[in-house]
Parts: structure tokens; C-alpha cells; sequence
């Protein structure tokens, strides 16, 4: 586990690996706030998805798309506001955006998945936007649109205190499709 | 399955862990993936949000997992906790034994507990509660309409409401309901029901914006005093 500070964004990153899976996470901290993303596997979110009725095709699709478990908590002493809409992804010297809920349904309704599917697809995911008291807490995926094991760094914007806060997670590293369990990220 | 668990296993020299991971195949180890750690990762949240204006809960009708109907606005002089979940959610599950525990404290008191399920079949929550059997009313809402008239944007989002079927306090995130501090604003609603009668209200969706949530009107209450309840800035 490894501590990496910022010099242009506020906060601290930790990088690490989950000791009951081997799977690495990135967690940034600030005055109480954090936000860790926890690698998902190819396979685990294939299955999630099959399991949740997404033809295998779709399932697939995500499953490929770099794909975290994101803990959202805000444990400081003031409220936070965040919209991923102001997120970006920076990769190969090009920035976007991450593909959110909406632009997902619009896929799954043009594909014919079923309603089911797509409503347990849109709670999976990390709301969009959430305003947070001090001692809330989210989950919920984020997918990033790269393939497995890629790099990108992530650009974080949130509101707290009345105050824009901004940070870095560097290198992130997508999830690898068959990975040795242990694994370095 | 905690015997997959590296963290578990003695400790061995190198060569024989890699001998013991090559015997546990790709698919257990994705089943593990899958089962065991996102529990681990639940940090509970703390406290509950009391929200001053007292926004009249949106009402339903929603039928449980045992074939009861459960129409809201017939539990008007009860305080009633919703709570909204899905069985793959993995804070929801990590708050299900600390919410069962509540019951089993509260339900006694003539407080009701509410579990809405989002978009699972009855299949799905019979499955689950064999693993985490609970019982207070499981409800069924599989189109998610009504989970769409609350302001809930992840799960589990749980609501407080008071007597007079207004909401009191809402928790995002899970909580260890049998927190006796986390249930004496609870409990209280209950001793002191407000006397006045309901605005006709809905509770507006939070906004991403801070503005917003700065602007909304506080009104010291004597109940906000309680240490596990906070009031929006």
C-alpha cells in the first residue's frame, strides 16, 4: 500500500490491494471525504449483469468497459454535492467523460433489454449526482469506457463547505480480464 | 468460503500458497469476488438528516413477498421507517441483521419498518432471506415506480416518517439501526407527535448543487438536539 500526494489537487491518493481478494483500489481522501474505487473483475461483473437478465452480448459489453465498485463517503463536517457530469477521464493524452445512466438507457431501450434488467443496471450504478450529509455514504459502479487494463487518471470535482474541490487519482489501472488473484495492479 | 480466503489460510512458505491458489479454480474465485468481499467493504455510515420542512411522504400501495398489501396512508399515527434496498446491493445487506435487530427492539413500541425492494421478483427475495432472514414487511415494488416518486438516488436510502405521514429524517447509505442513539430521534417521533396538520408537500429531489442545499430553511427542533441527528446546512 503505497501513499501518493498531489501537488496541483487537493487530497491524498492511497493505492492498494483488497486483502480478502487481491484486487487493487485507489482511494483519494480529503477532510474527512473519500472516494475508493475497488477493481471489478471482467468475469464478476459478466456475472452480475447475466444475473440480473442482460443478454450475454450486453453483459459483455460492460463487463469490458473498466468497470469499479465506487464507495462514495462523506465523513467530514459539512455537506457534499457531487455530479460526475464534471468528472473526467484523462487517457492517451485525451480527456472525457464517463458514460453515465442516461446515455446507458438509451442503449439498453434501443437494445430490447428488458425492464428488469435495466432498472437493476440503473441502481448499480454510482448515482450521477448525490448530496451527501456528514455520515452518508453511496455505492454503486463506475464505468470508464477503456479496456481491460488500460490506464487512465480520473479528475474528481466535488462541492463542500461552500467550496469546489478538486483532486487527482493518477494511473488507475482497468481491471485485466483473467488476472493472477495476487497479482500486482 | 472463508477457507478461499488468502488472508485466512496458514502460513506457509510461498510455494505452497501458490500450490493451494492453483487448486481453487477461476470460478470460485469469481464467486468469491462476487459473495465475499463487498460486505467487508461496508463501512456504516452515522447519524440520521432531519429535513425541517416535513415534506408529506409520497403514498403507495405495494404488496410484500407474503401476498399482504401495504397501502402507506393507512399507517398515518405510526412512525414508520422505509427503507429502499435491492438483495444484490452490498450495504444493503451489510444493514439487514442491524435492521432486524431494530425490529425487534421497536416493533413492540408500535413503530413500523418497511422494506421497499427495487426491481426484484419474489424469487430473488426469497432466495436472500434465507441467508438474511428478517421480519419486518419485505415490499415488492418491481417496476420501481414508486421508488421513483421518493428522492432516492442510490440504494439503501432510508426515511423516518412521523405520525402524521411527513418525513422526518432520511439516512443515505447504511446504518446500524439498533443503534439505541441512532433510535431515540426515532423512538421520540412517537412520544411527541407533532400536532399540526400535514403541508401537501412532496419532498424535493436533492440537487448536486450546494446553493440549493444551503437555502434550505432550518428549524431548530427540540428533537435535533439528539446526538445522532443532524440538520441540513
Amino acid at each position: 500500500m503505497s501513499t501518493m500526494a498531489s501537488a496541483q489537487e487537493t487530497g491524498t491518493v492511497e493505492k492498494g490491494k483488497q486483502p480478502e481478494t487481491g484486487l487493487a483500489f485507489w482511494e483519494w481522501h480529503h477532510a474527512g471525504i473519500s472516494i475508493k474505487l475497488v477493481q471489478r473483475l471482467p468475469d464478476q461483473t459478466r456475472a452480475f449483469f447475466l444475473g440480473r437478465g442482460f443478454p450475454r452480448q450486453a453483459a459483455d459489453q460492460i463487463a469490458r468497459s473498466c468497470v469499479f465498485q465506487s464507495i462514495f463517503h462523506n465523513e467530514g463536517t459539512t455537506p457534499l454535492d457531487y455530479d460526475l457530469r464534471e468528472w473526467r477521464i484523462r487517457h492517451d493524452d485525451h480527456t472525457k467523460q464517463m458514460r453515465l445512466q442516461d446515455a446507458w438507457d438509451r442503449q439498453w431501450r434501443a437494445d430490447g433489454i428488458s425492464p428488469s434488467a435495466r432498472i437493476a443496471f440503473r441502481w448499480s450504478l454510482l448515482p450521477p449526482q448525490q448530496h451527501f450529509e456528514p455520515g452518508d455514504y453511496n455505492w454503486g459502479m463506475t464505468i470508464y469506457g477503456l479496456r481491460p487494463g488500460e490506464r487512465f487518471d480520473l479528475e474528481l470535482v466535488m462541492y463542500t463547505g461552500g467550496q469546489r474541490v478538486t483532486g487527482r487519482i493518477p494511473n488507475i489501472q482497468c481491471p485485466m480480464e483473467n488476472p493472477n488473484p495476487r497479482g500486482s495492479p | 468460503m472463508q477457507h478461499f480466503s488468502p488472508r485466512r489460510l496458514p502460513l506457509k512458505k510461498r510455494s505452497d500458497k501458490d500450490k493451494t491458489f492453483a487448486c481453487v479454480p477461476f470460478g470460485v474465485w469469481i464467486l468469491v469476488l462476487l459473495l465475499l468481499p463487498l460486505p467487508l467493504l461496508a463501512r456504516p455510515g452515522h447519524g440520521l438528516t432531519a429535513l425541517p420542512a416535513r415534506p408529506l411522504a409520497p403514498d403507495f400501495t405495494l404488496t410484500d413477498v407474503d401476498g399482504h398489501t401495504h397501502h402507506l396512508a393507512d399507517y398515518r399515527g405510526k412512525v414508520v421507517i422505509i427503507n429502499f434496498w435491492a438483495t444484490w446491493c452490498p450495504p444493503c445487506r451489510a444493514e439487514m441483521p442491524s435492521m432486524q435487530r431494530a425490529w425487534e427492539k421497536i416493533s413492540k413500541e408500535g413503530i413500523l419498518m418497511l422494506a421497499i425492494n427495487v426491481g426484484q421478483d419474489e424469487e430473488a427475495i426469497f432466495q436472500f432471506t434465507a441467508d438474511y432472514p428478517v421480519e419486518f414487511p419485505l415490499l415488492l415494488d418491481q417496476d420501481s415506480q414508486v421508488t421513483g416518486k421518493w428522492p432516492v438516488k442510490g440504494l439503501p436510502t432510508t426515511f423516518i416518517l412521523d405520525p402524521l405521514g411527513r418525513i422526518a429524517y432520511r439516512a443515505v447509505g447504511g446504518r446500524n439501526w439498533d443503534d439505541d442513539n441512532l433510535l431515540a430521534p426515532i423512538r421520540a417521533l412517537g412520544v411527541h407527535p407533532p400536532k399540526t396538520a400535514p403541508k401537501a408537500t412532496t419532498p424535493s429531489q436533492h440537487t448536486a448543487s450546494p446553493v440549493n442545499s444551503s437555502q434550505q430553511t432550518v428549524r431548530e427542533e427540540s428533537l435535533n438536539q439528539a446526538s445522532a441527528v443532524r440538520t441540513p446546512q
